[in-house]
């Protein structure tokens, strides 16, 4: 019945691309009021929950060393091209909202924001919740691999509950690419996958339905290992007057598959470097030019564009919406929630700090 | 979606509970907490209502804020949780006093206990339900106005018998009308009521709004100084001339004791009049100083034209209460006099009815006074709250002034009904009204609408209830003149008339 309810055209009003193939979240969501079903009469644990941060994927990758003196370096200085290209952004978010004795219970979901003329609209996802225990991760497992998400057998609950908010984003993703034109494509991470994992077959579908659309993608990673020169990227300080993008050519690190050609960006002098990942098919000038547009038709702020942070504040879950979810939840599935027992703070009293855990 | 009250705190007599949207809660309105296990209710009222600190709000709102305008969207939410986290933010915290307890079906006034945070129930206690348990509206009631549940609410008139009260607010909350109320209320059930009214607002109550004459038609009595309320000096009593002489003349005493000499005189043969007063100072022998001090005071209370040797003009205090014998209304009308005038008047009226009240000549009756400061002496104050109480003048100040009225004034009224007041100062004064809390008093005044009061003491036997005050069909005179009232374009003139005026002038 509440699947039968979904209606994912969004109001034309704001001239939202439309989200159309339902597919996945058809089972996602069937998914996540099965898993919930389970949670019935339980007892859900809830200390601390509102105060935890969200668990990341997308911002790790593997460390990339760029130091070879081989490799050749060269900074590009972009001048901004302001010419209406809409900019859309990604991001999706999961948190921990409590955990029972067989599993943990969990949310996630995904924002985009669309930036045409400067004027800023949002579609957020979700929340969705689900109920991750022994009896049904197989079947999460399932649902994940189906949809490229590399899952291996012996992912834990926690795990499990990342790939999830991975698999909202990346179905997001796909559909934005798939219904957006021309626009400049901002997600959350970059564009590196495992040789030979399920995620690479994700990136490269996500990459050709935005190159038949005529969309760029840029992927931006916050909190990248990558090292130039020895140094963080992050704080990656150069003469040159920003904004500009640094390239590195002919890398190709081990065992990892780079569908984008990795730039290093820096847009204001205030502010941080980020790796941006830029579709490594495209012409050099095309990749260039989708810097110049983004900066040309989006605000930056401490050299990060604004849409992307938008879409990360628009996912990111608040402590007041973890009550919300716990309330959804002892109302709808009538479970019990009550506040952990800290078995730390009993123990040591003050010194029960959850930081040597 | 309605989702039960919580307890959460209990600090002293406050008492702090969660509420959740729907649920119909508002400033001033009384709550029971029902804790089984004890077998007891605890009755609280409502003194503010803040948001309740739900962790990660900050957040929320800097989210939708953006330099420019709010980001618009929407959520596609299937499953619905959106409302949930919504209901959350919008919790509210209820900030309550605690006025009681309910044991036995009785009400008595424990505040130490605690209720249970699990097992308590709260929900709202309606005024209805409170009056009742309270007992408050029987008797002889005087309809007031409605509280926020529209119910009717009455005062049991009794429940001013022997009482001080004040009434007060600042200016166009309704404070005259609420006094109005209660006086023709006072009339209904056979009382006597004395009106100082010092700006002729009272005169037509007698007739309705459209100026026909109501049932107060022959109830109530306008007595306006110097006109159709004048006294003979043999009426009027050398006590009371003495006491209008001393505090609303000013003589010093000397000149009393020289000035009862000549009454004296004067009474023992028979020759007690204005004029022959005026000859006996003139040919008096004593000090010339004395004498010009006695003059002076002789042609002030000639010229207050109060005072006649006319005895068909003049009207004896007996003969004015005579006329309310089954209930009524004295509106002594003050609103021609002068400064000094009035006080002649309110000392006579003052002094005569402690005489007549000491004689057991008249019934005790009812004191409304307007602005009382502008014609009471500052000894008056607590004669009238403590020696003439117990003679049988039970008085009701009105005023929008409420530092004009003495803190021990406050701390012995018996009933305050307070209108809006918004200025600092002016809520620090209430509050010292020793029948209620300051947090209730501030909280709940300030937020008052027009026409909405806040009854506190005796009469709602000390649980503060909120009214809106009933509309009253008679005349109310004493409006204040406007300038723009007649039509403006009568008086406006073209820039070429303006100029051409300049010119001429």
């Amino acid at each position: 019945m509440l699947i039968e309810q979904l209606h994912y055209e969004t109001t034309p009003r704001y001239n939202f691309p439309l989200l159309k193939d339902i597919d996945l979240p058809r089972r996602f969501i069937e998914l996540s009021v099965e898993s919930m079903k389970d949670v019935k009469g339980e007892v859900l644990n809830v200390h601390g929950e509102i105060f935890q941060d969200s668990l990341v994927n997308g911002d790790y990758e593997d460390s990339i060393y760029i130091g070879d003196p081989e490799s050749p370096i060269r900074v590009i200085q972009v001048r901004p091209i302001r010419d209406d290209t809409p900019i859309i952004a990604i991001d999706a978010s999961n948190i921990k909202i409590g955990e029972t004795d067989r599993g943990i219970l969990c949310a996630v979901r995904g924002a985009v924001i669309w930036n045409r003329k400067r004027r800023y609209r949002y579609i957020r996802i979700g929340p969705f919740p689900f109920y991750i225990n022994a009896e049904n991760r197989d079947e999460i497992l399932h649902l994940l691999r189906k949809h490229h998400i590399p899952a291996s057998n012996s992912s834990s609950l926690t795990e499990i509950q990342i790939k999830l908010g991975s698999l909202i984003e990346n179905w997001i993703q796909i559909n934005v690419c798939r219904s957006s034109n021309r626009s400049i494509i901002l997600i959350d991470g970059s564009l590196t996958a495992n040789r030979n994992s399920d995620s690479l077959n994700m990136y490269m579908q996500m990459l050709r339905s935005a190159r038949e659309k005529e969309n760029s993608i840029l992927a931006f990673s916050k909190m990248t290992k990558l090292r130039v020169l020895g140094r963080r990227v992050l704080n990656l300080h150069l003469k040159y007057r920003p904004p500009w993008i640094l390239t590195i050519d002919d890398f190709q690190p081990f065992n990892l598959h780079l569908l984008g050609d990795i730039y290093i960006a820096k847009f204001t002098e205030r502010g941080y470097s980020f790796r941006v990942d830029i579709d490594h098919t495209l012409p050099d000038e095309e990749k260039i030019r989708a810097v110049k547009r983004l900066l040309g038709n989006d605000s930056v702020f401490q050299s990060y564009p604004e849409s992307l942070r938008l879409a990360h504040i628009y996912s990111t879950f608040t402590a007041n919406e973890v009550i919300g979810i716990q309330r959804f939840i002892s109302q709808q599935f009538g479970i019990k929630i009550i506040s952990q027992h800290n078995f730390r703070r009993s123990l040591f009293g003050p010194y029960g700090t959850e930081m040597d855990d | 979606m309605i989702e039960a009250m919580k307890l959460y705190k209990k600090t002293g007599n406050t008492i702090q509970i969660i509420s959740f949207p729907g649920e119909d809660v508002s400033k001033g309105c009384y709550l029971i907490i029902e804790d089984e296990s004890s077998g007891k209710s605890m009755i609280v009222q409502v003194i503010d209502i803040q948001f309740a600190n739900v962790p990660g709000v900050m957040e929320e709102l800097l989210r939708n804020s953006f330099p420019e305008e709010n980001i618009k969207g929407e959520d596609v939410d299937p499953l619905d949780v959106t409302s949930h986290i919504l209901y959350i933010q919008d919790a509210r915290l209820l900030i309550c006093k605690i006025h009681g307890t309910i044991k036995d079906g009785k009400i008595i006034s424990d505040s130490s206990w605690l209720p249970s945070r699990t097992r308590s129930s709260i929900r709202r206690l309606s005024v209805k339900s409170l009056i009742d348990l309270l007992e408050i509206n029987g008797g002889l009631p005087i309809l007031l106005g409605e509280t926020d549940e529209s119910t009717e609410f009455s005062i049991n008139a009794m429940a001013l018998d022997g009482k001080l009260n004040i009434i007060t607010g600042k200016k166009g909350t309704g404070k005259s009308h609420l006094s109005k109320i209660l006086v023709l209320g006072l009339i209904d059930h056979g009382a006597t009521v004395i009106v100082l009214d010092l700006n002729g607002e009272y005169t037509h109550l007698n007739l309705t709004s459209e100026g026909d004459k109501n049932r107060y038609y022959r109830r109530i009595h306008v007595f306006t100084p110097g006109s159709n309320f004048k006294v003979t000096l043999s009426q009027t009593g050398l006590s009371v001339i003495l006491k209008i002489l001393t505090h609303a003349l000013s003589l010093p005493g000397t000149s009393c004791r020289e000035f009862r000499r000549i009454w004296k005189f004067l009474e023992e043969r028979r020759l007690l009049s204005l004029h022959e007063l005026g000859e006996a100072i003139r040919n008096w022998r004593c000090n010339q100083h004395i004498k010009d001090a006695l003059y002076s005071r002789y042609y002030a209370l000639l010229h207050s034209n109060f005072f006649t040797d006319n005895e068909y003009e003049a009207i004896t205090l007996e003969d004015v209460f005579s006329k309310t014998k089954y209930g009524g209304a004295i509106i002594i009308d003050l609103s021609n006099s002068s400064p000094l005038d009035r006080q002649i008047v309110v000392e006579y009226m003052l002094g005569k009815l402690q005489d007549l009240l000491s004689l057991n000549k008249i019934r005790p009756v009812f004191l409304f006074a307007e602005e009382a400061h502008l014609y009471l002496r500052d000894t008056y104050w607590d004669d009238i709250v403590t020696r003439m109480r117990h003679f049988g003048v039970f008085t009701t100040f009105i005023t929008n002034q409420p530092n004009t009225i003495k803190e021990n004034i406050y701390r012995q009224a018996d009933n305050v009904f307070l209108f809006n007041f918004i200025n600092e100062h002016d809520l620090q004064i209430i509050s010292k009204a020793a029948r209620v809390d300051v947090e209730t008093v501030v909280s709940i005044v300030r937020d008052l609408p027009p026409h909405h009061c806040l009854i506190l003491g005796n009469v709602v036997k000390d649980f503060p209830i909120v009214i809106k005050v009933r509309p009253l069909n008679v005349q109310t005179g004493g409006h204040t003149k406007l300038f723009f009232t007649v039509n403006q374009r009568d008086y406006q003139l073209s820039t070429s008339e303006a100029y051409r005026l300049a010119g001429e002038s």
